[in-house]
């Protein structure tokens, strides 16, 4: 069986104007990342702020094209699809954003919000669409009667119900979700999650959510894929990397990870992230490692099979002991 | 003697229709070199009750408090002047966003000298060099070439650490961070908030911490106190609040937030089956699918409900919880505002005699 979406050694480059007698640079937001993913499953991606999460979830969602690398979608080549294919295949990846409140149109009630997939993607009648679209307010736990409100009448949480509805509408096989809970309070958080589980329990989604949040990843995914600077630094079962991480970002994400009495205080890495225009030679990682060897600073590490995991690191059998 | 007393402190918004209280009764205190956590969602009032204490409050936010002492000056009685000499000396706060805190004309090095010529009186060479030793104290690399450097010019975690090299400027005695950390990555977020331990414990500092991430405060606060819709819930020892929690509502946060962690057992057996959907725990490892959840949503400034405030949402709610509004007492080692707190070993016989309320949905 081939899995939903299959990405190999995807890749985009921005080109960046740094002055006006300067040569462009490039910037490599996404470089060569490689995934499988199947239908009904999890796939977790973490990394901090300008790591690359977000260029990749708008490469899987067809709305950049990559520069580089194979993106199949099920079975499908997406980056140059057969005639008359695209069209199929947008509906088969659907996008919850982060901001709630960004997301939806302040002028449009939320019918219309929901709605509007299916009037671009089909011909359905006015009140077909109207139906399917009470159903699937009701599906994400909130009612008929909201159907004629806007925007503004919902709180965080519910809004984004309401983005989910309306990824949902069209039955798409994957959900590509950036950051959908990062702006929630926790206990609303908590409902959004369930609403996540669920729902792909119900419908067998497939999803690649995009988060910063350790503690959420934990909790929703299958797999995950550790990004920093656009490379994977390390991706595998979610289980092999939270107990034993071996890739010594993984460990400093986990150990700068706040909660009562766990942190030890090494292992949080010094510094910032580099600029992703003048990434470091060798490992991408090596200005922050605390284990950074001669070695790292001048061969870029590629990604190793240890443990049943992806970890692109010379040291890693180092960490296979604790 | 402590060096912060806030007394039944209230903010309230008048509309046409109604008076909502953002902040409604909130009484704290800080002792000298002790560091308090203020927990809550957003629109507890937490920030607003730091506001009200640096005298900022917005209009047209009412201010109404019995007792609001600052090493032992009364600060309801201070003229303008008076206060604004003592904010941003002797007692400071950092913003959530420090991008929008700094000024974009100025460089940091500039609005670090003007902090310190104005409340320190230095001159401008003296200022300098004290400015670049309080950037190279915050962690900032090359620092005297960071003076001339606009906040644009910056990161995010390299401007908030000149916002809290700013609020330290003056030695307060107490610093207000009010979501420090909430801008930034989890690397950097785990450097703020060491720097911040180690001036708070070197320096003698008392800090208010204030977020709405129980887990940073958790390892940040030597105090914790639980704020919702304006009041606080429950204000406990570090340790006593997150192992054994005694609010109905401080519980729930902490079962609804997923661990990166294997979950530790319920101290409290989860409510009671009627909550239906909750309360995901029992099988104690790491792949308890659902998280427990508190039905509803806060409720908002002008639709408070009667009585207990977390009441329409709280699994153990009676009709007599609903009608009347428990007052905050001392409980254990703190104080709790609950009819029914989780440790009274009397509280099953109490909550069926007074009559347990089905569980309500979300509105």
């Amino acid at each position: 069986m081939t899995a939903l979406v299959v990405a190999r050694g995807l890749e985009r480059t921005y080109e960046v104007r740094r002055g006006l007698f300067k040569e462009r640079g490039k910037l490599r937001a996404v470089g060569g990342i490689s995934f499988a993913l199947a239908a009904g499953e999890t796939l977790a991606v973490v990394g901090e702020s300008g790591c690359g999460k977000s260029t990749l979830a708008r490469l899987i969602t067809l709305i950049e094209k990559p520069t580089g690398g194979t993106l199949a979608l099920d079975g499908v080549d997406a980056i140059n699809p057969p005639v008359g294919a695209m069209r199929r295949l947008r509906r088969t990846v659907q996008l919850v954003s982060q901001d709630p409140y960004g997301s939806l149109n302040p002028r449009k009630k939320i019918g219309a919000i929901v709605e509007d997939p299916l009037a671009i993607n089909t011909k359905l009648p006015k009140p077909a669409r109207a139906g399917q679209a009470i159903e699937m307010l009701v599906k994400v736990g909130l009612g008929r009667e909201h159907y004629g409100r806007y925007p503004h009448m919902f709180s965080g949480g519910q809004r984004q119900r309401i983005a989910i509805a309306r990824a949902l509408i069209l039955r798409p096989q994957l959900v590509v979700a950036d950051e959908p809970v990062s702006a929630l309070d926790v206990s609303v958080q908590a409902q959004v999650l369930n609403l996540f589980m669920d729902l792909q329990q119900e419908l067998g989604l497939a999803y690649l959510f995009i988060s910063h949040d350790l503690a959420v990843v934990r909790h929703i995914a299958r797999d995950v894929l550790v990004m920093y600077l656009g490379l994977a630094m390390e991706q595998g079962p979610k289980q092999k990397i939270f107990s034993r991480p071996l890739h010594p970002y993984t460990r400093a994400l986990l150990a700068s990870t706040p909660g009562l009495g766990r942190r030890s205080s090494h292992g949080v890495p010094m510094g910032e992230l580099p600029s992703p225009l003048d990434p470091p030679k060798g490992c991408v990682f090596s200005t922050r490692c605390p284990h950074v060897a001669e070695r790292c600073r001048v061969e870029r590490p590629a990604a190793r099979l240890i443990d049943g995991r992806e970890v692109a690191c010379h040291l890693a059998e180092q960490f296979l002991n604790g | 003697m402590a060096l912060l007393e806030i007394e039944n402190l209230s903010v309230a918004f008048p509309s046409r229709t109604a008076t909502g209280r953002a902040v409604d009764g909130v009484s704290i205190a800080v002792a000298e070199g002790q560091s308090l956590g203020v927990v809550g969602e957003s629109g507890s009032g937490k920030s607003l009750t730091m506001l009200a204490v640096m005298g900022l409050v917005p209009y047209p936010g009412q201010l109404r408090v019995d007792r609001l002492r600052f090493k032992d000056r009364d600060l309801t009685r201070l003229s303008g002047r008076e206060r604004r000499r003592l904010a941003g000396k002797s007692m400071a706060m950092i913003f959530q966003d420090p991008m929008t805190s700094l000024n974009p004309c100025f460089t940091v090095g500039f609005q670090l000298v003007e902090t310190l010529r104005v409340h320190e009186k230095m001159d401008r060479k003296a200022a300098r060099r004290r400015a670049i030793a309080l950037l190279e104290q915050v962690g900032i690399p090359a620092p005297e070439s960071r003076m001339g450097a606009f906040p644009h010019q910056l990161s995010g975690g390299m401007n908030q650490r000149v916002m809290i090299a700013m609020a330290i400027a003056c030695q307060p005695d107490l610093l207000i961070a009010d979501e420090p950390t909430t801008a930034l990555d989890v690397t950097v977020q785990a450097q703020i908030l060491e720097l911040l331990r180690t001036l708070q414990r070197d320096r003698g500092m008392a800090l208010i911490l204030v977020s709405h991430n129980m887990d940073v405060v958790a390892e940040t606060a030597h105090r914790v106190a639980v704020m919702y819709a304006g009041q606080i819930v429950e204000e406990r020892d570090t340790a006593g609040l997150f192992g054994a929690p005694q609010h109905p509502y401080t519980a729930a946060l902490l079962t609804a937030r997923p661990s990166p962690y294997p979950p530790l057992p319920p101290p409290y057996p989860p409510p009671h089956a009627g909550e239906g959907r909750g309360a995901g725990e029992g099988s104690g490892g790491a792949e308890s699918t659902r998280l427990a959840t508190i039905p509803g949503a806060p409720p908002g400034l002008n639709d408070r409900p009667r009585g207990c405030l977390f009441g329409p949402r709280c699994a153990y709610a009676t009709e007599r919880a609903c009608a009347t509004q428990p007052e905050i007492r001392p409980w254990m080692d703190g104080r709790i505002r609950c009819h029914y707190p989780l440790g009274d070993p009397g509280r099953n016989a109490r909550i069926a005699a007074d009559g347990l309320l089905d569980a309500k949905g979300a509105p």
